[in-house]
């Protein structure tokens, strides 16, 4: 019995450890606005408050924290020059033991911030997804907790993004990552999904179990409506990766499991 | 079982031990009945994190998950669709929000209004998708929130949590928060305003789909092989074969290009919209080969 204890204790222990080792637990208050507060230290000044905000492609500080922190204007990067704002690289950007160096902000005195700064205390900018992007992020307002892991993405600098919407002539293509096989109609009568038109004889749509005539309503989740959903789903799966596919047939709901091929 | 036995009688004798025991598998199982989502989303052009859902089974529509908001935002033209109507402050009761591949949500708290950054991304058509809405605290909050950007889903997990819904009209800082936020927004809204008569409003177009060709192209090189067909595809039903080597195509409409790369060759292909044939010049050994293939519309 001693060593039944013993090994449960162990297996609680190691993962505590685990996740101790991998993750920034960081802490944050819910504001009485619903909004999310967080500390930041920002080359090593601070903690400034901050707004955590899915919702901002950039991280914001106003310019009162930026004199703080000693941000100069010569770590100023390139920016449009009409932006009442300034592009500014700071060397490290820190929430808790959650840090990133070289991160790009923007220096504005923002009007949703000025208006927390009145209403909720003391607020100095937004950490938007130019920090929390890279971050693999758990987030729980019910226990008041933001835990951030070193994540694979890089997000992109969206200045840039901004100005190559502008510069792209044309319409946005839609293309399914990989081959499935198949045709897809709009249906005739309406309704929810697309019609299988064809099934192509050996293709993995074929091997799947999909049939002419059943109604695609979704591609790993996400609902095929219409034609254009279905290929911004079909974008998604990428070749080799085995998805859910739910069609309805003579009535019935069927999940089905597919796995596109390499080809175009 | 005569281990079984023996365990039993050790466990009875330490109350310590059985209710240790106990705990964990309560623990364990409380873990597992708490319900949760795989929740797919969209990352748009300037870095939001889309998520889909019906409201009162109309949509889907499409909202930018947003903790930097209050709570559920729609726009008037997709609360009309979902017959949602708003009171005098413009706040209203949603009777069912349904997330796609996650839960519905009964009586969600919501305001109907037009945010102007979201008219001004939808008239300058900068999401590359158009927005329906923004979803908040009052509604973000009743989950447990895992997401990664790398991957193609985020994992929803139930909490129990209550939301406190702010109500304009209520507290003097409500109210105050409230008068603020209006003012802002109609600041904005001239400031967008500004910005689409300069760059150019009213861009946003349906996206066009590219056809199937049914091949599997490779790059060996500077050359371009094929190196597999679909089975009564369209590339099979104009005669190309796997080891076909393609050294020029001519997409409909324009001058023709020498293949050079694999890059340059999907670039090209994959920029058909239509089932217009393109002309493809492929060696077959010492042989040149001319072919037109017709890619099939709808086909994927």
């Amino acid at each position: 019995m001693r060593r039944l204890i013993c090994f449960l204790m162990l297996i609680c222990f190691a993962r505590l450890s685990a996740s101790a080792q991998t993750s920034a637990a960081v802490p944050l208050q819910v504001l009485p606005s619903g909004h999310i507060a967080v500390e930041a230290y920002i080359n090593g000044h601070g903690p400034y408050r901050l707004i955590l905000d899915t919702g901002s492609p950039i991280t914001l500080v106003d310019t009162r924290v930026a004199a703080l922190a000693g941000l100069q204007a010569g770590s100023q990067s390139a920016a449009p020059s009409l932006f009442p704002a300034a592009f500014l690289k700071v060397k490290t950007f820190a929430l808790g033991n959650a840090a990133l160096n070289n991160l790009n902000v923007v220096v504005m005195n923002h009007p949703v911030v000025s208006i927390l700064n009145q209403v909720e205390g003391p607020i100095d900018g937004i950490v938007g997804l130019s920090f929390w992007g890279h971050f693999h992020l758990t987030l729980n307002y019910a226990s008041g907790t933001l835990l951030l892991r070193q994540g694979s993405y890089s997000p992109p600098n969206i200045v840039n993004s901004v100005l190559a919407r502008f510069s792209v002539q044309g319409v946005r293509m839609l293309k399914p990552a990989g081959e499935w096989g198949m045709v897809v109609h709009a249906r005739k009568k309406g309704g929810r999904g697309v019609r299988i038109a064809r099934v192509y004889s050996g293709s993995r749509a074929a091997q799947g179990g999909i049939l002419p005539d059943d109604v695609l309503l979704s591609i790993d989740g996400r609902w095929t409506d219409t034609l254009e959903d279905c290929y911004r789903a079909a974008e998604m799966v990428q070749p080799g990766k085995t998805v859910p596919v739910k069609v309805e047939r003579a009535g019935k709901k069927l999940v089905l499991q597919i796995t596109p091929s390499r080809g175009m | 079982m005569e281990m079984d036995n023996d365990c039993m009688k050790r466990l009875r004798r330490s109350p310590f031990a059985a209710c240790l025991l106990l705990l964990c598998m309560f623990c364990k199982s409380a873990q597992a009945n708490t319900p949760e989502w795989s929740i797919p989303f969209s990352l748009s052009d300037v870095g939001h994190v889309l998520i889909r859902a019906r409201v009162n089974g109309a949509g889907p529509f499409t909202f930018i998950m947003d903790t930097g908001a209050p709570t559920l935002f729609l726009s008037p033209e997709a609360a009309k669709k979902a017959e949602v109507t708003a009171n005098a402050q413009h706040m209203a009761v949603v009777q069912r929000v349904h997330l796609e591949n996650g839960p519905t949500l009964q009586n969600q708290m919501a305001r109907v209004v037009s945010l102007a950054q979201l008219a001004g991304m939808n008239n300058l058509n900068l999401s590359g998708e158009h927005l329906d809405g923004v979803m908040g605290f009052t509604l973000l909050s009743q989950f447990q929130i895992t997401l990664d950007l790398s991957h193609r889903h985020m994992l929803w997990k139930q909490v129990q949590y209550h939301p406190m819904l702010q109500i304009p009209g209520g507290t003097g800082r409500e109210l105050m928060l409230q008068k603020q936020e209006d003012q802002t927004q109609k600041q904005m809204r001239g400031m967008i305003k500004m910005a689409v008569s300069m760059l150019g409003g009213g861009k946003s177009q349906p996206a066009a789909r590219r056809p199937l060709y049914g091949f599997l192209l490779a790059g060996e090189g500077k050359t371009v092989v094929v190196k597999r067909v679909l089975s009564g595809g369209p590339a099979s039903l104009c005669g190309i074969e796997p080891g076909d080597r393609l050294i020029r195509l001519v997409m409909p409409g324009r001058r023709f290009t020498n293949v050079h790369s694999l890059p340059q060759a999907l670039k090209d292909l994959n920029s058909a919209a239509s089932s217009a044939g393109v002309v493809l010049v492929f060696m077959r050994g010492a042989k040149r080969i001319k072919t037109t293939l017709t890619p099939q519309t709808g086909g994927m």
